[in-house]
This record gives structure tokens, sequence and C-alpha cells, in this order.
């Protein structure tokens, strides 16, 4: 019988063809960064480098937040694929019925703390009585404080509040008794300073939030699964190289830092780790159980009206899936 | 020919004289073979026992490790479950119930209850701590809330653990929680904790206690002394390191792990595999699910550490190896010139012998075939030798007998050629004669043709001229004799004696024409030649001659006569003109004939012989001769006619006629006739055209 040669030589020619032709144009996609560049976001910075992105054919651009720069309103109109933000305004948002969900954790831990000086014989919630005590004016730490302080039964008249300012010196000043702070930020720089605190973390007072997440919208996760989990393999495997790999991470920050400062930077980092690797869930995990948390407090706080039902704020098809490999 | 055998010749003394090139001769096929044979062998053995080995090893490695893993669970499960045994029985105390319920009471109460936290401390919980290495530090949480009401470390009372599952689950029984990373304590932690129950079985509190890490960090990091890369190190769900790893500094709870046997183990099996480790490195690793702990235990190896004895067993099975080929290549080079040493010398021999020294012979040195070709070689070429020896000698004698014949040849050549010379010199005389001959052949032939012509036109002419003649001359006659008869008696004498004379002159010319007739028709008027015979003839010459015969009173006596091919007229006309002559020419005594006849060889020899007058032999040509007379009309009457037309004849049947004779003595004419009739090559033109 003669062999049919003509469907093989097709077949060779589709490979040859499909290995030589030009790799499809990357996938753009946009993703609005909850603050300033900053070691905060080395994963995303590591990823670039490193090329993780553009081995998923991603080509991404990075929208930096700050001051007076609507994080959310940048994922709702569709300026941004995708988003940080912290979990209580992603709640909030959703709340308000804005169709947003988080695909993953990147903060399993929130970095909110309560600092005061070593000195000041302030070390639990409990001595905030009467202090003057000064938050950023980001919904998080007064909600935590908040909580932090009906979960202890003080009420929460018995502080005198200030205005934040922004930076430390109103704590090694004196002015204030006891100021919120970021793990990754504010505490960095007083400890930077060479100053010794002391840290009241919610955690340890019953309020166990977790930080940051990457939210986009329903429509986008709908429409860009596959672009979706492509993003979030390339993030995460990002965030463990950087993770892994310290000093590597802190190199690949400083092009993009708006603090040209690699001691601070470094340290940012550095704080910024056992918060996103506790070695207790994977990278990017979303653990129900913190997120229920957070509801609940938010809740308990009528930050929000009604129980949402966490399916409505999270998506857990794309972590769940095995990204992390 | 020739060319080919020197050709061949040359080809060979080639072969032998240059030495072949190094991939034909048969040392190097033998060491290739043996060198190919010896890799493959090497190969093989080093081959089958590098996997062999290698399957020994890795055997031996995955027993090892799984034994190791084994083992190191073993004492950690152990050093747990005595841990919890341990501050179980310390929950069991009852001072401790008592102290803590009250302490608990206290705080309810609002009162100062530093008393109580401090007995309970200083009674309990730090001697426990100093007296129990395997605890760096207890603490007591109420169970209402899971705040932290007394522990060795002060900065956590009064924090709540109430989310922790070592909290959760210790308020049910003995539980051990995986070392975790604790945030605010920023450090890794691991705690066993217990129910701390009152006598009625409420659980008040839960009293847990801080492992010592380095304890269970010792356990299974304990190496092996014997092994370079041993690793062993426990990873948690979350594919944390929970343990430092033999390669890695603070990667415990900060480094994740996602080799495949991690992921293997993660999924909740046992076995032991190759993989890549964290490092990247190539392992053999054995890994244990702990399902109680919910972490699993890995030890690994390095590959390269299992399989360096392999390596260095391998290299030794290389060097081995090598040195056998070496020597099996040795030893083949060694028996190739063991075995082509020898052929070289039997070649050597045989291209000396090849050359004709069949004195050359070779050494045998051994026993084996080549020892026996050796000898063969020399045998033959010693017969060779002696069968030349004798080819020499008998070719000596040939040379002396070649010598002698050599001379005998040369003298012979020179005899020859002197011979030769003579005959060429009469070569060349007879060629001059024969050339002056033929030239005077050709003279001749020419002559004959002109004579022939002139013979011809002769007997045209004669045969015309008597033919012709004959009518006047009968007519003179005739008028003459009428003349005579009619006026005899008016003549006188002489008139008449003047007639007489005319009357006999016209009767001879007549008789002469005749007689020139007959002659002329010998050619003219001839028959063919049949078989005669002679005595016929001569019975018919007989007769018609019996007038003669009788007057003269002659004896014609005839023996027997042959029968010959003739012409049967002509032969009585030759026999008539003999007999009449011998009849004629008479002497005194009557006339005796005698015929007979002798045979030769090719012919009849007719004798006609009388007892005549004879002849004077100096007349024997002319008597042939037409109209030649020896005598006068009137001694012997004739035209003299008759032995001309008896030539004719005899010559027209290619025989010869001759006379012998002798004045007085009487005369035998011969007729010497063919037995056999030969048309003459010639055409005769005398029996043509001339017939009338």
């Amino acid at each position: 019988m003669k062999k049919r040669k003509g469907p093989a030589v097709v077949l060779l020619f589709l490979i040859f063809f499909a290995a030589c032709a030009p790799q499809a144009e990357p996938d753009a996609v946009t993703v609005q960064l909850k603050w300033v560049h900053q070691a905060h976001f080395a994963g995303f910075y590591i990823a670039l480098e490193k090329g993780f992105f553009a081995d998923e054919n991603l080509d991404i651009t990075l929208i930096e937040g700050g001051p007076g720069i609507d994080v959310i309103d940048s994922v709702v109109s569709g300026r941004a694929d995708f988003a940080v933000t912290a979990p209580n305004v992603l709640f909030t948002e959703v709340d308000e019925g804005e169709p947003l969900k988080a695909i993953a954790t990147i903060f399993q831990i929130s970095p909110v703390v309560f600092v005061s000086m070593a000195e000041s014989g302030i070390t639990r919630p409990h001595d905030f009585i009467d202090k003057k005590i000064s938050i950023l004016g980001v919904q998080d730490f007064e909600m935590q404080l908040h909580a932090m302080m009906d979960f202890l039964g003080i009420p929460l008249g018995s502080m005198d509040y200030k205005d934040h300012t922004y930076t430390i010196d109103d704590l090694t000043s004196g002015a204030v008794d006891v100021q919120g702070y970021y793990v990754t930020s504010g505490l960095v720089r007083l400890r930077d300073a060479g100053y010794h605190a002391n840290l009241i973390y919610p955690g340890d007072y019953g309020i166990h939030l977790n930080g940051d997440c990457l939210i986009a919208t329903d429509a986008t996760l709908e429409e860009k699964p596959d672009i979706t989990r492509r993003f979030l393999r390339a993030l995460l495997k990002g965030y463990t190289y950087a993770i892994e790999h310290e000093e590597e991470a802190v190199q690949a920050t400083m092009p993009y830092a708006l603090e040209d400062d690699a001691n601070l930077q470094r340290s940012m980092w550095s704080a910024s780790i056992p918060l996103i690797s506790t070695g207790s869930r994977t990278i990017g995990l979303m653990d129900r159980d913190a997120w229920q948390a957070t509801r609940d407090t938010l809740l308990d706080q009528n930050l929000i009206n009604q129980p949402i039902p966490l399916e409505q704020v999270l998506d857990f098809s794309f972590i769940e899936n095995g990204l992390i490999e | 020919m020739m060319e080919k055998k020197t050709k061949k010749t040359r080809k060979l003394i080639f072969r032998n004289k240059i030495s072949l090139p190094f991939w034909q001769r048969l040392s190097t096929h033998i060491n290739l073979y043996n060198l190919f044979f010896s890799f493959l062998f090497v190969i093989t053995s080093i081959t089958i026992s590098f996997l062999s080995s290698r399957q020994v090893i890795l055997d031996d490695t995955n027993s090892l490790l799984i034994s190791v893993n084994q083992n190191k669970s073993n004492h950690f499960c152990e050093w747990i479950r005595s841990n919890e045994e341990s501050i179980l029985s310390f929950s069991q105390r009852p001072l401790l119930i008592e102290d803590t319920e009250m302490l608990i009471d206290c705080m309810e109460q609002g009162g100062d209850c530093g008393v109580i936290e401090k007995r309970l401390l200083e009674n309990h919980l730090n001697p426990k701590a100093s007296a129990d290495s395997d605890f760096d530090g207890f603490f007591l949480m109420r169970a209402s809330d899971g705040m932290v009401i007394s522990g060795t470390d002060s900065s956590l009372i009064g924090k709540y653990q109430e989310n922790e599952d070592f909290f959760i689950e210790g308020l049910k029984s003995g539980y051990t929680e995986p070392s975790a990373f604790h945030f605010t304590k920023g450090q890794a932690v691991m705690h066993t904790a217990v129910p701390v129950r009152t006598p009625d079985g409420t659980v008040i509190a839960v009293l847990s206690g801080h492992l010592n890490l380095e304890i269970m960090y010792g356990i299974i990091g304990q190496r092996s002394e014997s092994s370079e890369t041993e690793d062993s190190y426990l990873v948690n769900n979350f594919n944390y390191f929970l343990t430092e790893p033999r390669y890695g500094e603070n990667y415990a709870l900060r480094r994740s792990v996602f080799s495949n046997g991690v992921k293997e183990c993660l999924a909740g099996n046992s076995g032991v595999a190759e993989y890549t480790d964290y490092r990247g490195v190539a392992v053999i690793g054995a890994y244990q699910w702990l399902p109680e702990q919910e972490i699993c235990m890995v030890s690994e190896k390095d590959r390269s550490e299992v399989f360096a004895p392999i390596i260095a067993e391998r290299n030794i099975f290389i060097l081995v190896g090598s040195v056998l080929f070496c020597a099996s290549v040795f030893g083949g080079y060694l028996l190739s010139r063991r075995i082509t040493n020898p052929i070289h010398d039997l070649d050597r021999m045989a291209m000396q012998v090849s050359r004709g020294n069949l004195s050359a012979r070779v050494e045998i040195s051994s026993k084996n075939e080549l020892g026996l070709l050796a000898a063969t070689l020399n045998q033959m070429s010693a017969n060779l030798q002696k069968a030349q020896e004798q080819n020499q000698k008998l070719v000596a004698e040939l040379q002396v007998f070649n010598d002698e014949l050599e001379a005998r040849v040369e003298d012979r050549t020179r005899d020859l050629r002197r011979a030769r010379f003579a005959a060429e010199k009469s070569l060349k005389d007879l060629e001059q004669e024969t050339a002056s001959r033929m030239q005077a052949q050709l003279l001749l032939a020419e002559k004959a043709r002109d004579l022939q012509r002139s013979n011809e036109d002769l007997q045209r002419f004669a045969y015309v001229a008597s033919h012709d003649l004959q009518e006047p001359l009968r007519m003179v006659a005739s008028y003459l004799q009428l003349l005579e008869q009619r006026y005899q008696d008016a003549l006188d004498e002489d008139a008449r004696e003047f007639i007489h004379y005319a009357v006999d002159g016209a009767t001879r010319m007549k008789n002469l024409i005749d007689d020139l007739l007959d002659f002329s028709r010998v050619g003219t008027r001839a028959n063919p030649f049949e078989p005669t015979d002679l005595n016929t003839i001569l019975g018919k010459v007989r007769a018609n001659l019996q007038m003669r015969i009788e007057e003269e009173n002659a004896v014609v006596v005839s023996e027997e006569l042959p029968t010959i091919p003739a012409d049967p007229p002509q032969m009585i006309q030759l026999f008539q003109n003999l007999i009449d002559n011998a009849i004629k020419f008479r002497a005194e005594d009557p006339p005796r004939v005698h015929i007979k006849a002798k045979e030769a060889e090719q012919e009849w020899v007719i004798s006609v012989s009388d007892n005549g007058i004879g002849i004077d032999p100096q007349y024997f040509d002319r008597i042939f001769v037409i109209f030649q007379r020896l005598h006068t009309r009137t001694q012997y009457p004739g035209t003299g006619i008759g032995l001309a037309v008896g030539k004719r004849i005899v010559e027209r049947h290619n025989g010869r006629i001759w006379v012998e004779s002798a004045p007085g003595g009487g005369t035998t004419f011969y007729c010497a006739l063919p037995k056999k009739h030969e048309e003459k090559q010639k055409p005769s033109s005398q029996g043509n055209g001339y017939q009338q």
C-alpha cells in the first residue's frame, strides 16, 4: 500500500511555522498599585525583571498609587485590569455595589501595628487610655483600633486622638504617645532611625485581619480568565522569588522606588516578607478565616451594611487551581 | 604473452619487495580485531558492573534513606509524644490546677492577683521550664477567651490566643502544633497544649509549652557521619521548611520547597524518588508523610555522593579495564608478531627462493602450524634446489651436446651456404638461360606462327593448285590422246613421238597432281579416330597390293599387330605406301617384307622391314620430303610422295616415323603410334575448311 505522506508533510509544515511564527502579541495588562512604588511591590518588579510576565506573554504596565489616587476607580473605570488594595476597601466597595472580587491575598497578615516608644510604658491597648494617639487617615487603622478596643471592652472615647503628620517625629518628640504604623513602612523608618518601640499588634488582641489583596472587576475575571491566571502565576512567582532573593528584590525595586534609598527599601522588604510568606499559608492563598474575620470586623464596626458572602468578594478559582508551582 | 608474464612477475616482486600498507597487514587486522573485542569486552563488563552496582547502590541508598527517615520520624514523634505526656502530667498537678483556678477567679473579680500570679509562675511554670529542657517555656491561657493569664514569657501575658490552633485544640485534648512563624513574636514557635481540668472535669485553661525547637532541629538535622550530603528536614502543609536543611540558613518557616519529593509527600504519600531538591541539585530522597502532625519528613542524599562509589568503582573499572585492555592489546600485538614474524620470515625466504636463491632456509622457531609450514617450505626449497642442481647438470650436458651440435650445424651451414652460393649462381645462369630460351621460344613461337601461316597458305595453295590444275591437265592429256588417235596416220614419227612425250608429260603431271592432292588430303580429308585393328588394316593392304605382291613374287609377313586409335583409311594408306615401297625398292632377291609390332610404354612401335636395296643414311632426311626421289623415274617409278604422305599420316596420329637402313642391307621403317589418342591442344585446322 502506498503511504500517504501528505498529511505528515502538512503537519511538519504546521509545526515548522508554529515554531517560527512570531509569538502572538503579548496581552497588555495594567495594574494599579495601592501606593507609590516601593519594596512593598517587589514581586511585581522582580517578575518584570526576571521576565516572568514575558514568559506568560504579558505586557505589564504598573500605575503608581499615592495620595489622591483612587485605586478602585482605576479598576472600575477599566484603566487598570487589576489593582492592589486592602481587604476592607474591597468589602466596602462591594458593599456599595461595585462588582469587584479578590483573586489573591498578597499580605496574609495586616501590616497595621500600634507603636509607642519603648520607655513610654505603653505595651498593650489598655495603656492607650487617656493617651494621645494618632492614626493614618486610612480606614484600616481606625477600624482595627476600634475593633481591638471593642474586643478588649475599652471605650473608644478614652483616647485623645491627634492628627497623623506622616512622620515619626510626633512619636519620637512625644507629641503623641501612640501612633498607628504600617509594619512595612512607618515602623521601618522608626527602627531605621534607631528608636526602640513597643509594638501593639491587633492580632494579639483578637483582631486577625489580612493585608493587601489583588482585585479585579467581575467582568475582567469573566472575560479574561486565562490572562488572569497567567498574570497571577507570574506575579506569585515574582513574589516567591523576591522572598527567596531579598537583595535581588531590593535591587529590582530601586529603579521604580519613589524614595531612592536602598537601605530603606531593603528594610521595608525585610519587614514585608513575614507578612507575605507566613510559613503557614501558601503565598497568595486567600485564607477564608482571615477574610471572614475581616468581614465580621467591618460588620461589627458598621463599615459595611450586610454580612456579604465571601463568594461575592473572593474568586478562589485561580489560586485553588494550583497556581503555586 | 611474454609481456603478461613479466608483468605478473613484476607484480609478485612488487608485493614482496615493498612492505604492505599497514591496513593490509595481518598484524593490523589481528590487532584491530583484538582492539575491538577487547574494547567491547571492557565496555560491556564496565557497563554491566556499573549498572549492577548502580542498582545495588540505589537499593542500598533507598533503604538507607527510608530507614533514616523512619528513624528520625520515630524519634520526632516519640519526642512529641513524650512531651505531650510530660505536659499532660504537668497539667494534672493539683496545685497547678488550684492556683490556675484561683487566678482566673481573681481576674474575673478584677482584684489584684499578683500573689497568685507570682505563685503560679514561681512554683510551677518556671521550675518546670528550667527542669525540662525540651521546653523553652510555658504559659496558661484562660479557657473562656484564650487570654494568656500566666507564662514564663511575660510579654505574652494579656495577649489573646483565641484563634490559635493550639488553644482551640488544646481545649479538647493534648495537641502539638507544628512549628509556625509567630508574627508578633517575630520567631518560629512550636506549641504543645493540654487542657487544664478541675477535678470535676471542667476545662478552665489551656496549658501550653513552647517546645525547644533546637531539640527538634537536632533530631531532624542529625547527620550520619558517613555521608557528606545526607540532608533531612521537615516540611509543613504549605511547603515551608520547618527545620533548617543542611544547605540553608534561616530557611525554617521562611522558605518554601516545591520539589517532587515534597509534592508527593504533601499529597499524603511516602516513598523514594530521584528528583531535584530545593537547591536545584539532583538527589535521591525518601519522603514520609506524618499524618498526625500533618508534616512531611524528607531525607535526601545527593545523587553525586550516592553514585560516587560507582564513579570511583567505574574509575577503577576503567583503570583496570584500561590495563586489561592495554594488556590485551599488547598480548594481541605479541600474538600478531608471533604469527606475522614467522610469516615475514617465510615471506622473506619465499622471496629469496623466488629470486632464485634456493639455498634460502627459514628458521623453524615453533612446532605449530607455522613451524610445519616453514618445514614444508624448507623441504620444498631443498627439493627445488636438488631439482635445480640436477637440472643444471643436465643443462651442462645439454650445453656440451649443444656446442657439438652447434659446431656441426655451423659446418653444415657453411657447406650449405657454399652450396647455396653455387646454386644461386647456377640459378642465375639458369635464369639467364631460361630468359634467353624464353626469348628464343618467343622467337620460335613467332617463327612457328609464321610457319603455320605459310604452311596453311601452302596447303591451301597445294590443294587449290592440285585440284584446279587437274581439269586443264585432263584437257591437255585428252586432246593430245585424241590428236594421237585421230591423226595417227597423218602424223609423222616425230610428231607422234612429240605427242607421246606431251602425253607422257601430261600423265606424269596428272600423277604429280594426284599425289599432291593425296598429300594435301591427309590434312583435309581426315576421318575421326577410332579403334583400329592393324591386322585388319594389313589385310586390306595385302588385298590392295595383291597384284604387285604376286608380280614381284614378294613375301609379306606380319606378326600379331595391336588395335590402336587411328584413322583407318589413312592407316591403310600408310602401310600400303610402306609395303609398296618395300616391294618397289627390291634387290635381286624376291622382296620379303616383315611387319611386326613392339609395345612400348605409351606407344606401339610398328616396324616394316624389307630386304631391299637399303638407303644411304645420308639420305634419311630426304626420303620423307615430298617429291624427293633418290632414284630416277626409270629406275623406280613413282612421284616420290609416298613417304611424305606416310610421314604426314603418322604425324597426324601424333606418332613418329623414322628409318634404319644401310645400302644393300635392307630397310626398316618404324612407326611409333600412341596407344591412346590425344586431341592436340592446338586445334588442327587441317581437317577443316578445305574439304570440297
